[in-house]
């Protein structure tokens, strides 16, 4: 890759970061937390994409995130009070500020549409831009005339940096001498000349004085203006660049002026001295020179576009800016800077995650063949084995720990799904999440949006009730989407929640009856009726909206989960609302499973499903119809699947007198009991895939390969009951719409 | 080896089926290997034998003299497994031995001759070549795939 795709790749990575913050700052600010460190936050964002943005010259985005800051920034100083009107519009806008950067990522045309409405909304808001700059203005400018601008709107006081360090004694080394007075507009961005100078202070020895020398008469004192100035020194050999890259993101909003000094030529600024009196070399760069450098090597030229051909790349550039206001906002909340992370590629930790699949193997042969040698095996190598077990697993978990993800980010990518129905629907709606830290594998974070983003749409669309309605029922006019993770028991377990008015069981069921899905005279349980919506070719809506109801519906969302060895699940309360339980493994590459024997083959049975196993005892056991069975577990029937039979590779059940029971409980089916001939192990199996080389196949969720090398299937439970109850025609009045 | 070939030139893999000779282009194949016991996949066509784990991979086996509609092989350490690769996907064919390794001019595969109704090779042969006076038939991979893979059941 050219150093510019990968500058650019960088911009993008960095700009899906910038736009969950944002989208987190101002979700934030929605549930009323408009401190100044949330919108500060969000701010941050907006205008770290539009900086990166501009180096590349994408004129859209940048014109865009421009508007967008600069509502922002009026919200900032409190000329603009940010009332759910106006966070509705900013939140629409991040979502555009999204699409536009997606668009600018894959290097698609921007129709002009797609933002000018918005644009011109925020622009309204804004007031028609009172005091427009240019969109380039702030970081690109290298005009650097020191005139002092009375810009109005400036509210807060001007920082007294207190308490920093007085000059001290000793000169050591070469020192900077700088001149350093904010304009008023600096401090109506929000900027504070103190962090500046605190960043300044780690490059040395630092020694401030503050300047009163402008101070007009009490007449002529305009309280919005600034007439202090700072004169620091700094000891110690900084770096031109340092010190400029700190100024950077002030630079047009001060005068600076920037000298060094050997530090033989200078005494110490003496701590009385109210103005520093420093030699001014005339050979030195002055800050415009240097500043000039830093944005764009050579004078003269635009130096947006400048800074792409410079190496270092611009975020590099932009995140020196930065630093010293992200430190102050992000001082005292919970979410510290991300410095210890490194990007890594997928494939790398998916071929290191498949190396340990194959040592896991191995490592299970190597203790299957000592076993099987016959010798005595001594007590050390016994012991070795089973240490060299521990640590594979060990290192097993920690590379799974890898992959693992939180779901925040899919969360995120949900809210905005939320508000556009909403828009879409005229329906008041807000999304709660819980669990957001949970962590589950990338793979299926990544696979999980389609699913989610479905479900949502179905509770917004066809859960909630118009808010009329809401009202006439004595609910709140805004509805309320629950969207929550947690771990439990192995699993992650999401569940969509919504207090709508919950599942019309009539409708459901006459519409399945229409077509043909139950019989007519079926008697449904209330969890059988919710569960119809899975069929294929189900749908209740009435009338067909672009958001849902395409009659590809659930079921859909329901293979999908299942593919993810997942399970999904109803729970609906008449006039409360539904709920959508989907519990999913950790992992998809390792699980825990019960190793059994049927007819000379070995299976898998996922350690999840499993309840309990049994040795049936003579009684236990007894006939159901022509060939099905019942299994007597502690005065309760359960149906029985003889594993053999329904994955077709012996005619005859299994013998009732050796056969083992393995009762399991899946979301769709309730308790039954597997029939297998031998329990063989109970130990973790690495997952292969069954489908890259060979395709689905039923009753199987995936292969494995065992301790002898030999490959062996993974039972998917949920299906083998399916079939089993299917095939023994148990109390299932459901008429299966056949996929294939 | 012959490795001077022109684009012309097509290097063939000879195998043997039931006393038959046939053969598959080299650039599909991946590798030779023994037999191996499989493990079944449920529902699947009666002609696929299983999978076994090819360092790690899960490869299914087809046991191409009951995919020929000839009698189907009763496979022991003998025989031979080719492991294919179309279209991303590795499959291994199971046969009795591999023999030879050719390298002729594509020219040289005639048509497959019209031979009577029930010869069911006909949908897996793509042609013929005559070697050393011996008829070899060139095997189309793609064709011996299962087709409707999902719908095995």
């Amino acid at each position: 890759m050219d150093p510019m795709a990968a500058i650019r790749d960088t911009f993008f990575q960095e700009c899906e970061e910038q736009l969950s913050a944002l989208e987190e700052g101002l979700l934030e600010m929605e549930d009323g937390n408009t401190s100044l460190d949330t919108v500060n936050a969000v701010f941050r964002a907006v205008h770290s994409i539009k900086g990166g943005a501009g180096a590349f010259k994408l004129t859209e985005l940048v014109s865009f995130a421009h508007v967008f800051e600069t509502c922002l920034d009026k919200i900032r100083s409190q000329t603009l009070q940010p009332d759910p009107d106006v966070i509705k519009l900013l939140l629409r806008s991040a979502d555009i500020l999204a699409d536009l950067v997606t668009r600018c990522r894959q290097g698609t045309a921007i129709e002009k549409s797609l933002y000018e409405g918005l644009q011109a909304e925020l622009e309204n808001v804004v007031g028609g831009l009172a005091d427009d700059q240019s969109a380039e203005d702030d970081f690109g400018s290298i005009d650097f005339t020191p005139t002092v601008i009375a810009v109005g709107g400036f509210e807060s006081e001007p920082a007294e940096p207190t308490g920093m360090s007085e000059a001290s004694g000793e000169a050591v080394g070469p020192v900077a001498s700088i001149m350093f007075r904010p304009h008023s507009g600096l401090y109506a961005k929000a900027n504070e000349p103190l962090v500046i100078i605190r960043e300044l202070a780690t490059l040395g020895k630092l020694a401030c004085r503050t300047s009163f020398d402008l101070l007009p008469d009490i007449e002529a004192f305009d309280p919005a203006e600034n007439y202090l100035s700072f004169e620091i020194s700094i000891e110690g050999n900084p770096s031109y660049d340092d010190i400029t890259s700190l100024f950077e993101f002030v630079e047009g909003d001060c005068d600076l002026k920037i000298e060094m000094l050997a530090g033989d030529d200078v005494a110490p600024a003496p701590a009385d001295s109210p103005v520093l009196e420093a030699p001014v070399n005339d050979t030195m760069p002055t800050a415009d020179d240097i500043i000039a450098r830093v944005l764009g090597r050579q004078a003269g030229s635009e130096p947006t576009g400048e800074v792409i051909a410079l190496p270092a790349g611009t975020s590099a550039v932009d995140e020196r800016a930065e630093k010293p206001v992200e430190k102050a906002a992000d001082r005292g909340t919970e979410k510290g800077p991300a410095t210890k992370a490194i990007r890594v590629d997928l494939d790398r930790i998916d071929r290191l995650i498949n190396l340990v699949g194959e040592l896991v193997i191995n490592q299970a042969m190597l203790s299957l063949r000592v076993s099987q040698s016959g010798a005595v095996v001594a007590a050390n190598v016994g012991s070795s084995l089973e240490e060299l077990e521990r640590l594979t697993r060990d290192i097993q978990e920690s590379v799974m720990a890898i992959r693992a993800q939180p779901v925040k980010s899919l969360f995120q990518r949900m809210s905005r799904i939320v508000r556009e129905v909403a828009d879409q629907t005229g329906k008041a709606v807000r999304l709660r999440t819980d669990g957001e830290a949970t962590e589950i594998d990338k793979t299926v974070v990544d696979l999980l949006a389609d699913p989610l983003t479905h479900m949502i749409r179905n509770a917004v669309d066809h859960g909630l009730e118009m808010p009329d309605r809401r009202r006439e029922v004595g609910k709140p006019e805004e509805g309320t989407v629950r969207l929550s993770a947690a771990h439990k028991s192995g699993k992650v377990v999401i569940t969509i929640a919504d207090d709508g008015a919950g599942i019309n069981r009539p409708k459901v069921l006459e519409i399945a009856r229409r077509k043909g899905l139950v019989t007519e005279t079926a008697q449904l349980s209330d969890n059988e009726i919710d569960n119809l919506l899975f069929l294929p070719g189900f749908s209740t809506a009435t009338n067909v909206s672009s958001i849902s109801g395409r009659g590809v519906g659930m079921d859909v969302v329901k293979r999908s989960i299942q593919s993810l060895g997942g399970r999904i699940s109803i729970d609906s309360k008449p006039g409360h609302g539904s709920v959508f339980t989907m519990s999913l493994p950790l992992t998809l590459a390792v699980l825990d499973g019960i190793v059994v024997s049927v007819a000379d083959q070995t299976y898998v049975v996922p350690l999840t499903a499993v309840v309990e196993t049994l040795m049936p005892e003579s009684g236990m056991l007894s006939s159901l119809g022509a060939n099905g069975q019942a299994i007597r577990v502690r005065d309760r029937f359960l149906p029985v699947v003889d594993v053999g039979q329904v994955i077709g590779i012996r005619s005859e059940p299994a013998d009732r007198n050796s056969c083992v029971a393995v009762l399991v409980e899946t979301d769709g089916h309730g308790k039954s009991a597997l029939i297998v001939d031998r329990i063989q192990d109970q130990r973790q199996v690495v997952i292969k895939s069954l489908e890259t080389n060979y395709g689905p196949v039923e009753g199987v969720a995936a292969a494995t390969i065992l301790g002898d090398g030999r490959v062996a299937m993974i039972l998917d439970v949920d299906t083998l009951i399916g079939r089993g109850s299917e095939s023994t025609s148990s109390a299932q009045n459901m008429v299966y719409a056949k996929a294939s | 080896m012959t490795s001077n070939s022109t684009p012309a030139d097509i290097e063939l893999i000879v195998f043997r089926l039931a006393s038959i000779d046939y053969c598959v282009d080299i650039m599909q194949v991946r590798e030779i290997r023994g037999w191996t016991p499989a493990t079944p996949i449920p529902h699947a066509q009666h002609y696929m034998l299983g999978v076994i784990n090819l360092r790690g991979t899960v490869l299914p086996i087809i046991d191409l003299a009951d995919r020929f509609g000839l009698p189907p092989s009763q496979p022991n350490e003998r025989n031979a497994i080719i492991v294919t690769e179309v279209k991303n996907q590795l499959v291994g064919l199971l046969v009795d031995s591999v023999s030879d390794i050719i390298s002729i001019d594509r020219t040289e595969i005639q048509p497959t001759p019209e031979v009577a109704v029930g010869h069911s090779n006909r949908d897996f042969v793509t042609g013929v070549i005559g070697v050393e006076g011996r008829m070899v038939s060139l095997v189309s991979i793609e064709a011996i795939m299962p087709r409707h893979k999902a719908e095995a059941a």
